[in-house]
């Protein structure tokens, strides 16, 4: 079957910045989490595959369409919603909803209206006069709805208050249920991350650290509590702090020290977030494709 | 075409709503301008270009002068100055070449009605433009200023879908020294050529109604083409960062 989103060889340069190269490919039915620090690329990226921004290599493609070609068609198949929204300050919900819904043949104004009365959103102000966590709801409130195959988030909730971004989950979840279509979402929320994400695709400073399976990712990572005295650069390892090894590979790192008669009184896994901050750790030198959890992109 | 134009006329409805007030001002203003003109005339006779000053940024600048804050162009990333509706609308299913139509059509709404009911209420109330042309002369006359509007005044569209400018102290000198040397040019063209450019047209008008209406018009046709592919090269390489 064919990916509902295709990169390949992606690159981008901005001033200093530079993107790529990057690969990937979005099944349907999947929720890809973009993670990266601050500057890594992900707006750049999502920018690129809607193409507000035109790449200096490589290909996109949605549905098999270039997104860089004459051919628009593929507009339709993707709901966008950007981190900063341009254009829409003069206008008030209504207008918006008018705007938007006739373009996309799946709208469905029944799920428009329910996420209004979930997030109580006031469609009669005009966009600029919300504050920025209602400007995120109106905004999900004209997205989601569109029913496009792919649906790409940056930073949805980055301004909305707890009982809200738990709604949107649950709103995604349903969302996601027919199977046919797919989201990338690009967050720095945990909670995002670890309740919606099926996969991670990983950058730093523009470049790929990898693209993971998530619970692969993190049944890959372990915490070992060593009792005695263990030399330095033991398989799997990626960092060491009073006695305390996490490793990437445990099951080398445990067969190392079984073989050395090293002990160890604890072992436990890493929570997800843990697992992003030694990606992208700056000392962290181990690279996506050591980690055995990569997915084929 | 008709089918796109439709489109475009679908997509702007939002934008012309919030237009309303601003189309008044473009009317009043068009309406002291004229009565200026009207009061003016016979200064202009005497080599006084402010009038040609002032018309030749009507027909380039008028359309834009009286836009709100929330539609004028903008810088949002990096050096692509843009309309903030055509990246709004470059992110929804519409295609670009329906997004510089809705832009023409956009500016042709703010200039095109108000220019004629300028050259009307010109020909009605001043006896001297009636003395000085005949109605076939005076709308050949009309016809070279609207066309100038559109070969001239489009000229003005293509910053609003995706234009790089970097913003550096040269640059503004570069377009102050630009806009300077136009108001020169239309100061200075009086003495060397006896008349002032809305003169000269008059002159045309009078002397070669026909040839000069379907020259402008053909320069309209030309115009409208070129700032059209113009535009659709820019939206196309743009980078709406």
């Amino acid at each position: 079957m064919n990916p509902i989103l295709y990169i390949r060889d992606l690159e981008k340069t901005i001033d200093d910045f530079h993107l790529g190269p990057l690969d990937l490919s979005i099944e349907q039915g999947t929720i890809t989490a973009l993670v990266g620090n601050n500057g890594s690329g992900k707006s750049t990226l999502l920018k690129l595959i809607m193409n507000l921004v035109k790449p200096d290599k490589g290909n996109i493609k949605v549905h098999n369409t270039l997104v860089h070609g004459d051919n628009e068609s593929w507009k339709e198949l993707v709901a966008y919603q950007p981190q900063k929204i341009i254009g829409w300050d003069p206008f008030t919900g209504y207008t918006l909803k008018n705007l938007i819904a006739p373009l996309y043949p799946n709208w469905d104004d029944k799920q428009f209206q329910k996420i209004v009365e979930i997030f109580d959103i006031p469609l009669h102000k005009k966009f600029g006069k919300l504050s920025q966590g209602v400007q995120q709801k109106l905004n999900l409130a004209l997205t989601i709805p569109r029913n496009a195959s792919l649906l790409i988030l940056d930073e949805p909730t980055s301004y909305m208050d707890i009982p809200s971004k738990k709604l949107l989950i649950d709103l995604l979840v349903d969302w996601m249920e027919p199977g046919n279509r797919s989201i990338i979402i690009s967050s720095h929320q945990i909670d995002d991350i670890r309740k919606l994400s099926d996969y991670l695709y990983v950058l730093h400073n523009g470049k790929k650290i990898g693209h993971f399976e998530k619970e692969e990712l993190v049944e890959n990572y372990a915490r070992y509590w060593l009792s005695s005295k263990a030399p330095n650069n033991i398989p799997g390892e990626v960092s060491r702090e009073d006695g305390v090894l996490i490793s990437s590979n445990p099951e080398e790192t445990e067969a190392y020290l079984v073989e050395h008669n090293i002990r160890w009184t604890n072992r436990s896994s890493l929570e997800i977030e843990d697992v992003i901050t030694l990606l992208l750790s700056k000392n962290n030198t181990i690279g996506g494709s050591q980690h055995g959890s990569h997915v084929n992109s | 075409m008709q089918k796109d134009i439709k489109r475009a006329l679908q997509i702007m409805k939002p934008e012309l709503k919030i237009l309303r007030i601003s189309y008044f001002w473009i009317f009043l203003f068009y309406t002291l301008y004229t009565i200026l003109f009207i009061f003016g005339i016979d200064a202009q006779k005497n080599r006084f270009a402010g009038l040609d000053i002032f018309f030749v940024m009507l027909f380039i600048f008028g359309p834009l002068w009286f836009r709100p804050k929330e539609l004028q162009i903008q810088k949002p990333n990096g050096d692509v100055w843009a309309s903030p509706l055509t990246i709004m609308n470059l992110q929804l299913p519409i295609k670009r070449n329906i997004i510089v139509l809705k832009s023409i059509i956009f500016y042709f709404l703010g200039s095109f009605p108000f220019q004629l009911y300028m050259f009307v209420i010109l020909y009605s109330f001043s006896p001297e433009i009636r003395t000085e042309l005949d109605l076939i002369s005076y709308l050949s006359f009309a016809i070279i200023w609207l066309s100038f509007g559109i070969y001239f005044g489009f000229s003005s569209l293509p910053i609003e879908v995706g234009y790089k400018m970097k913003s550096s102290v040269l640059n503004t000198i570069l377009s102050l020294l630009l806009l300077g040397a136009i108001v020169v040019i239309i100061i200075v063209f009086p003495f060397y050529f006896t008349y002032g450019i809305v003169e000269w047209t008059i002159i045309f008008a009078i002397k070669w109604p026909i040839i000069s209406a379907v020259i402008s018009i053909f320069a309209a046709i030309i115009g409208y083409y070129y700032w059209k592919n113009k535009m659709l090269k820019l939206i196309k390489q743009a980078d709406f960062q």
